[in-house]
């Protein structure tokens, strides 16, 4: 009789995993395609979802009566998106396929905020339930649960997407083309096909996934402003769990996942959060490409386009920098004492840019979780306020200690991989990092987070303060630049070029990929440390995904090939963020267009501004 | 020359934050008195925000037609936080130093309203936290400057925890999002149900990731440990799904829910004809209420903004009638003043009057518990009461030993 | 004295012997070439003795040192220069910089985090790049270079551990005959004034026959011949392993 119930409980919650996965893969698959094919890290992956979800919505008020037309209206929602995916592949992501890889996905993130105030302006901020759907708005009674018909349905349609994908990428010719885009670009351009054509099709195909992924949660989920960013990351995760490109993968990575938290939450109610980033971690610890991936490649700088040989600053760079210098120390004596405030959090998160910067153009280290790092320094600062009582100056001290220290613990496992996996394992680390910091109430303060890290009496005022983060932060600048210059700089350029060579003259690249990382991680504490006092507080988001989705925005806007690159990004984009907000509700979508047209026109960031309005070309 | 040139954009950088960072504003003594106001007006949130902030600006507009206070308008500049604690404290450090506000307001989050009232607490500022939830807030985080209007997530799970009581339910379940809200709520209802029936027990516990919840398989694991009974926390699109999968799957059949805030327009409305009915939640049935100063209030909203209030309107609007009524009694913009006339502050709100106490700078604000059920496919309150808020909190021994320094 | 001993090298991939049971030995000073048809095995013998990738069986002993397996950065270490069949060369640095890093990772000091390198052994690497001809180019980018003139860096930068053994996997790939022959004669002149031993593939017959002291041939994973270019090239073997599949086309691939 026990057994009984317990077998019959077993396959309820694996029907509810299922369906779970069944939702997870839709979203997940089209991601993987567009990046198979395009190698387009779509960050609108999630907005194009959530689009899906709110057309959805609108024809199902419409005709949503009866099955065939509550059908019709997602089928028509997926269509729509992958209309509008068209748009945004043919207007926008078409002019910047020669940039860099990560521009590409600045753009997306530009989309990303476009999206999100254009669907509030649209469909207005309320949650939208959309009714049941006819004909599958009961249960049907299996081993004595209730399971819903609609997930029986929604695991129907993952088997008929699953089977469908792979009718056509064996059976068609167009698929055979994607097929062989995803394995060798090389061979398509070779057998005269317009990538071009292909290209937008695979964008098409995958944002009418997400489209269909979106619309077909309607019946189980309200549509809401916050459904972009949550999938998005664990999108990424499935697909870089079952391998880049890969369908079946795909596949097998949101059954595993759904699975694992449907019989998760049984034993372990509290540790759902981090569960899905602990088996992206362990897979991608023993399996560096997924699943069922194939190393893959994305680098800092497009291999065809290297850059120019690092050169020390004439005398004309050289003057440029001591203005800059000039210029922070005499702000705050003719400047307001709000405008302190800011420089002083320009100044920090220049320091945290310039550590990212430092990582990628140093040493094509890309990492997304460099959150982790920041986030550490804060509440290496700010726990050491809480329980230790320490004044500032200790905490401050501590902060690199625990960027460090984290970047040194993640590390080992991060360097060993490359382009996108080490991407997605250091945002994985970076989530998890937030999830305890998020979940464990009684040594964080959770999400209530650590309050009365103010600065000590001596730097209270917050002009000293200014001085005191513009010191150390410029003085941490200046040091990672002269790494850049130093023999470990250079043999971290020289692994960036090529790993190959690095081995073949002695150099254990490993190691050295992995000192790379615990020095920007210090130096990403030390902003960390500094921003714990000047915000007084510090609250899990400083270690979120969207903290590092900063530090990258300000890198990529400032312009990557460039030492003063970060910092310009820091100013301009702490500038505007704070600017528009007094401006508009709307500041997401200037900000959004606003890295978009500048993508677009600048793919080299901000520094390239100074080239075009002198007629030059940037190398 | 393939190298970047650093010094052209050095020289237009230099321009350019000259020109944006120059933005200092006099402080003009005779002009408005300046609240500062601040709440995340973008993303997820402004579904809560946005009536509110339409409360506000209806108090505001009422308030200035009658010649405003001390024979001065009262004027509000709003930030939007992004939903950020960091935002917010760039915003408060705004509003004091360039905007030279007199007092701060708002917030919806319990970490940002935290994080902008210990700021408050170090600029020495008074700060009025209308929607933060957290009993941090006036409690273990409490201090001099910061007081809280809306019931904090102590009082209102105490007013479910008693009508829980009545129940012959024994055996009870809890689903809550694995964060500070669910964690405090789950803790208060449980301490105030067994301080009343110590013959309950709590025979399973869920803990969803906050907006992330696996409705399927978390219904089927509270069902299995077949309770008698489920206290309900969760909210917004997790309270959606929670409500379908568990209808779809039969968990409320025959069970008793209490719910917390799913009373609320805010929540209630989007389940739609999803609603549960029966459940015991806690809220605003905006429809209903009879009292005329909240029907004075319901009229003035609707023809103001062609819709109906929410929960968040009247704590909004509430907001503005305390700042008013404080600044009357206080008669100046003097921050000691202030802070002095807030203490004890009586004032009538749309839920009746309320008063600010010395003791923890909480308000007596309540809510109103009731059932839920269905009419025309919209979620209404039925058999509802207004809870007075200066019932359900702990006794003033209590309150001071959950108060360090008070 | 044997610089380098390989002894029942094998090397699988699936099911395919890529190496299978290789055995011989270059002495100080000697030029050996290792020749065979295309998936001979060449590439992967190479790899292996390189550590690249770690042969299933069999062992390479460098001098008195067992090597077998070791990465390649510590392979590096006991005194092999490498140059690969696609160069591989740091794209963004000039031509100094490229010997100059090799030459810190030599002296030990690649993760000094101190005096910039461009002041660190600059008339070592001076001195390097002119012996390979690249004197002139010394402060050009290398993504300015030639293809011939990627070749002469790699060699520079693969004698920059003072190493007694050279494995040059197609040295003159990709180049035209002019460029080929200065840079066999390079590669002579290196033997002759430094004694380093050289072994390299390569498929353009007359660079082997004119510049190898000896010759061994794969086919198929093993050995088949082994021995002077004129025994090699009266091999009946050999003649029977080519006259089937080498031809002109491949040869300049």
């Amino acid at each position: 009789m026990a057994l009984e119930d317990f077998v019959s409980f077993i396959v309820a919650q694996a029907i509810a995993g299922l369906a779970s996965a069944a939702s997870l893969f839709l979203i997940a698959v089209g991601l993987s395609i567009v990046f198979g094919v395009t190698r387009v890290v779509n960050f609108a992956h999630g907005s194009l979802y959530m689009l899906g979800a709110y057309i959805a919505y609108s024809l199902v008020v419409v005709m949503g009566d009866s099955f065939l037309g509550y059908l019709l209206a997602l089928l028509l929602a997926a269509v729509a998106v992958g209309v509008i995916g068209g748009v945004i592949e043919s207007a926008l992501l078409r002019r910047i396929y020669h940039a860099p890889e990560l521009f590409q996905l600045l753009a997306t993130f530009g989309v990303v905020l476009v999206v999100q105030d254009l669907t509030r302006t649209i469909w207005g901020p309320d949650d939208l339930f959309a009714p049941r759907m006819p004909g599958l708005d009961g249960a049907i009674e299996i081993l004595g649960y209730a399971i819903p018909t609609y997930d029986l349905f929604l695991i129907g349609v993952a088997f008929a997407v699953l089977g469908g994908l792979w009718l056509l990428f064996r059976k068609t010719r167009f698929g055979v083309l994607l097929r062989a885009a995803t394995e060798d670009r090389q061979m398509v351009a070779a057998l005269g096909i317009d990538q071009r054509w292909l290209f937008t099709a695979a964008f098409v195909l995958g944002s009418a996934l997400a489209g269909l992924g979106g619309a077909l949660q309607m019946p189980r989920q309200a549509a809401s402003l916050s459904m972009d960013l949550s999938i998005i990351v664990d999108a990424f995760v499935v697909v870089v769990i079952g391998g880049m490109g890969s369908i079946a993968g795909a596949f097998i990575a949101a059954v595993l996942i759904s699975e694992l938290l449907a019989f998760g939450l049984v034993i372990f109610p509290q540790i759902t959060l981090v569960l899905i980033f602990l088996v992206m971690a362990v897979t991608l610890v023993l399996k560096p490409s997924g699943l069922f991936g194939k190393p893959e490649f994305l680098t800092a700088e497009d291999v065809r386009n290297p850059d120019p040989p690092l050169q020390p600053s004439g005398p004309m760079a050289r003057t440029g920098w001591r203005l800059l210098l000039a210029a922070g120390l005499v702000a705050p004596l003719v400047l307001g004492e709000f405008s302190t405030v800011i420089l002083t959090e320009i100044a920090i998160l220049a320091l945290f840019a310039a550590s990212l910067h430092f990582l990628i153009w140093g040493g094509g280290l890309i990492t997304f979780g460099h959150a982790a790092y920041f986030g550490l320094g804060a509440y290496g600062a700010g726990l050491a306020v809480f329980h230790l009582s320490v004044g500032m100056a200790p905490a401050l001290l501590l902060a690199p200690i625990a960027g460090a220290l984290g970047a040194l613990l993640f590390g080992w496992f991060c360097v060993r991989l490359t382009g996108i996996y080490m991407a997605m394992l250091t945002l994985a680390f970076a989530q998890i990092a937030w999830s305890i910091a998020f979940q464990w109430i009684e040594f964080t303060g959770g999400d209530n987070g650590i309050l009365g890290v103010w600065p000590s009496a001596w730097a209270a005022d917050a002009t000293v303060f200014y001085y005191l983060a513009f010191s150390v932060c410029a003085a941490m600048i200046w040091a990672l630049r002269h790494v850049l210059f130093s023999p470990f700089g250079y043999t971290l350029r020289g692994i960036r070029d090529s790993a190959l060579r690095s081995a073949a003259i002695g150099v254990d690249v490993t190691r050295h990929r992995w000192l790379a990382f615990t020095l920007a991680g210090a130096a990403a504490g030390v902003s960390g440390g500094f921003f714990a006092f000047a915000k007084g507080s510090v609250f899990p988001e400083v270690l979120f995904v969207s903290t590092s989705v900063d530090g990258l925005v300000m890198v990529l806007l400032g312009g990557m090939q460039s030492l003063a690159g970060p910092i310009l990004g820091a100013i301009v984009y702490t500038e505007i963020q704070t600017e528009l907000n007094r401006l508009t509700d709307l500041w997401q979508l200037v900000l959004g267009v606003f890295i978009v047209v500048l993508v677009v026109i600048l793919p080299r960031g901000l520094v390239g501004l100074s080239a075009l309005l002198l007629g030059r070309r940037v190398s | 020359m393939p190298r970047m040139n650093v010094r052209y954009y050095f020289s237009a950088l230099f321009g350019a934050l000259l020109a944006t960072l120059t933005f200092a504003s006099a402080n003009a003594q005779q002009g408005p008195i300046r609240v500062g106001e601040i709440n995340s007006y973008t993303g997820p949130l402004a579904a809560f925000t946005v009536p509110y902030r339409n409360g506000w600006q209806l108090a505001i507009e009422e308030i200035n037609a009658k010649g405003g206070v001390l024979g001065r308008p009262l004027e509000v500049i709003s930030r939007d936080d992004g939903g950020k604690p960091a935002n917010a404290i760039k915003f408060a450090e705004e509003l004091l130093r360039r905007e030279n506000v007199d007092l701060l307001a708002g917030t919806f989050l319990s970490n940002i309203g935290l994080a902008v009232a210990d700021f408050a607490n170090r600029n020495k500022t008074l700060f009025v936290a209308s929607e933060p939830l957290s009993d941090a807030v006036v409690w273990s985080k409490g201090n001099p400057y910061t007081f809280r209007l809306r019931p904090s997530t102590y009082m209102q799970a105490a007013m479910l925890a008693e009508e829980a009581a009545k129940l012959p339910a024994k055996r009870w379940a809890t689903i809550a999002p694995n964060y500070e809200y669910g964690q405090s709520a789950v803790k208060a209802f449980k301490e105030v149900l067994k301080a009343r029936r110590p013959d309950v027990e709590f025979v399973e516990e869920q803990w969803p990731a906050l907006f992330k919840i696996d409705a399927g398989a978390t219904v089927q694991a509270i069902a299995r440990a077949k309770p008698e009974a489920i206290f309900n926390v969760t909210f917004s699109i997790d309270l959606a799904k929670f409500v379908r999968e568990g209808q779809l799957r039969g968990l409320f059949k025959d069970r008793e829910v209490a719910s917390l805030l799913t009373g609320e327009p805010e929540y209630l409305d989007t389940l739609k004809g999803e609603t549960p009915e029966g459940w015991i939640v806690t809220g605003y049935p905006w429809q209903a209420i009879k009292a005329p100063a909240h029907r004075a209030f319901l009229d003035a909203y609707q023809s103001r903004f062609d819709d109906y209030p929410r929960a968040g309107s009247i704590v909004g609007y509430s907001t503005i009638l305390t700042i008013a009524a404080m600044l009357e009694k206080a008669g100046s913009t003097d921050t000691d003043a202030m802070v002095a006339a807030m203490k004890g502050l009586e004032l009538d709100t749309p839920f009746g009057p309320i008063t600010y106490r010395s003791l923890d700078h909480q308000s007596t604000m309540g809510a109103y518990v009731g059932r839920t059920a269905k009419v025309d496919g919209r979620g209404v309150m039925v058999d509802f009461r207004y809870a007075n808020g200066a019932d359900y909190l702990p006794d003033d021994a209590t309150v001071r030993k959950l108060r360090p320094g008070s | 004295m044997s610089v380098l001993i390989v002894s029942d090298l094998a090397k699988a991939y699936g099911g395919v012997r890529a190496v299978d049971g290789v055995s011989f030995a270059v002495e100080a000073g000697e030029r050996v070439a290792l020749i065979g048809p295309n998936g001979a095995g060449k590439t992967t013998l190479f790899n292996a003795i390189h550590g690249q990738v770690r042969p299933d069986a069999g062992q390479v002993i460098l001098g008195d040192r067992e090597i077998t397996g070791l990465a390649p950065h510590r392979v590096w270490r006991h005194g092999v220069g490498r140059t690969f069949q696609i160069t591989a060369t740091f794209m963004s640095m000039t031509v100094i910089e490229n010997v100059q890093v090799a030459l810190a990772s030599h002296h030990r000091v690649a993760a000094r985090l101190g005096r910039a390198l461009r002041h660190r052994y600059r008339d070592e690497a001076g001195a390097l790049i002119t012996q390979v001809g690249l004197g002139d180019a010394a402060e050009r980018a290398v993504s300015e270079l030639a293809y011939g003139d990627l070749k002469r860096l790699e060699l520079a930068v693969a004698l920059t551990n003072e190493p007694f053994l050279l494995l040059m996997d197609e040295p003159t790939a990709g180049m035209a005959g002019d460029g080929r022959g200065q840079m066999m004669a390079l590669v002579d002149r290196l033997v002759s004034d430094v004694g380093v031993a050289v072994l390299f593939t390569e498929h353009d017959m007359d660079v082997v026959f004119g510049h190898a002291d000896r010759v061994i041939v794969l086919d198929r994973g093993r050995v088949i011949a082994s021995g002077s270019p004129e025994a090699v090239r009266a091999n009946a073997d050999v003649r029977a392993v080519y006259l089937g599949t080498y031809d002109d086309e491949e040869a300049v691939t």
